[in-house]
């Protein structure tokens, strides 16, 4: 069984964005109640119909799921490497702490492209920054229909 | 529960006073008929026809031309008026509620009716007959007549128009003037229960009664609505184009009925729950609205 780690672990924390999002699904889903004399004219108005409405449930699973997909993406990832497997990639090297960054030859491997040497937090922090900014601002948008005004 | 205290009841003296010193008002006013006898004076002459009472033709005429004509008298039959107060659950809304005004125009209505010396029935009724005060008659009768007004309570049944005016109509009672006193909110429409009535021979007048809020609703956005009279709930999205449709379409709805009633010649007044019970009253009463139409 392949063990699965992750390179940014701290990209993590950002599914605690999914507490937001669903407080102002919950917010939004909470209507409040109108007493009208008579449905009739409404009805010719607005389609009245007591069918469940399936679309904001399946919007909140979308929001998770595109959350959860940003945040894997973000935490990147890797099957744990067993002892007795060996390095077959430079990639595989780079996740470990061994690695050395002094290494000349590491750094000519890494000028091509094929290792990733920068810092893990201040990559994961910036991203995780922007990422809030983003879903917070599409749910605020969502919460207040800003389309419809 | 509404009281019609001291003050209303001398506030309803003086509409009587003034409904009599105008010779009557168009919604209590009793058609002149012609009648086979019994009115007084005769009007006019006809050709006798088989069936006619011999006391009642003009012998004299017959003596002098040969000719047999009948006498025909002119006056109002003796027929009671049914005031018919709607109390389904969408009365109860509004601020005043509709039902509140409804009682009020309704213990107006008998009132003047009784002082005047005519039998006056009531009737409350949602989708069914909910209560119902047989025809009274004389001012010892006024006790009764308000309080069976005060009486009236909302009931939790939709607005079924035709159903009442049905089971009114296969009554074996005598028909009269039935003034509806109602909101009209009846999702099989208020025509059929009026055409009815008239078709039964009742004598139907309307006085409609709507909130203001209900032509122009404070709402926006997602709400769930409502029916108050069936208790079902939708989750709705109210926009504003929306909500100009729907405003369209109630004064339309109002329209409709001033135009329903004016095509059959139906005495139609039209009360908003936002005025004040003078304003009621004047409208009632066919007199001019005042300028300001300020809350006294």
């Amino acid at each position: 069984v392949t063990e699965i780690t992750f390179f940014y672990p701290q990209a993590l924390y950002a599914l605690l964005l999914a507490v937001p999002i669903m407080l102002l699904y919950s917010r939004k889903a909470s209507r409040p109640r109108h007493v009208v004399a008579t449905s009739m004219l409404w009805r010719q108005v607005l389609p009245l119909d007591n069918r469940k409405d399936w679309r904001g449930p399946m919007s909140l699973a979308v929001q998770l799921a595109i959350l959860a997909l940003l945040v894997l993406a973000l935490a990147d990832p890797r099957a744990k490497p067993t002892a007795k497997q060996t390095p077959s990639s430079p990639q595989a090297t780079a996740s470990q702490t061994s690695l050395n960054q002094e290494d000349a030859a590491v750094q000519a491997i890494a000028g091509i492209g094929l290792v990733d040497i920068t810092p893990a937090v201040p990559w994961s922090v910036r991203w995780f920054g922007a990422l809030a900014i983003v879903i917070l601002t599409v749910e605020w948008c969502l919460y207040q229909r800003c389309w419809m005004t | 529960m509404m009281r019609f205290d001291a003050r209303s009841l001398k506030s309803f003296y003086g509409l009587s006073l003034a409904v009599r010193r105008r010779g009557g008002i168009r919604l209590l006013r009793r058609p002149r008929v012609l009648l086979a006898a019994g009115a007084g004076e005769p009007t006019g002459l006809r050709d006798y026809s088989p069936g006619d009472d011999y006391r009642h033709i003009d012998w004299g005429i017959y003596a002098r031309r040969g000719e047999i004509l009948s006498k025909v008298f002119e006056g109002t039959e003796d027929r009671p008026l049914y005031v018919l107060v709607d109390c389904s659950s969408s009365m109860a809304l509004g601020s005043p509620a509709k039902l509140d005004v409804a009682r009020h125009i309704a213990a107006l209505l008998g009132y003047v009716s009784i002082v005047d010396e005519e039998r006056v029935g009531a009737m409350a009724f949602s989708g069914r007959i909910v209560a119902e005060l047989p025809p009274v008659y004389g001012k010892a009768s006024v006790r009764r007549w308000l309080q069976f007004v005060e009486q009236i309570k909302a009931d939790d049944m939709p607005t079924d128009l035709a159903c009442v005016a049905d089971r009114l109509v296969r009554r074996c009672g005598r028909s009269g003037p039935a003034i509806v006193v109602s909101d009209l909110f009846d999702s099989a429409g208020f025509e059929p229960g009026l055409d009815l009535l008239r078709r039964g021979g009742y004598d139907p007048r309307v006085v409609h009664l709507y909130d203001p809020l209900e032509g122009e609703p404070d709402l926006l956005g997602d709400v769930e609505l409502v029916d108050a009279e069936r208790g079902e709930g939708w989750n709705v999205t109210v926009t504003e184009r929306a909500l100009r449709e729907y405003r369209a379409l109630f004064a339309r709805f109002l329209d409709s009925v001033r135009n329903f009633c004016s095509r059959r010649g139906t005495v139609c007044v039209q009360l908003s729950t936002a005025q004040t019970p003078n304003d009621w009253h004047r409208q009632l009463l066919g007199l001019p609205m005042r300028e300001n139409g300020g809350r006294s």
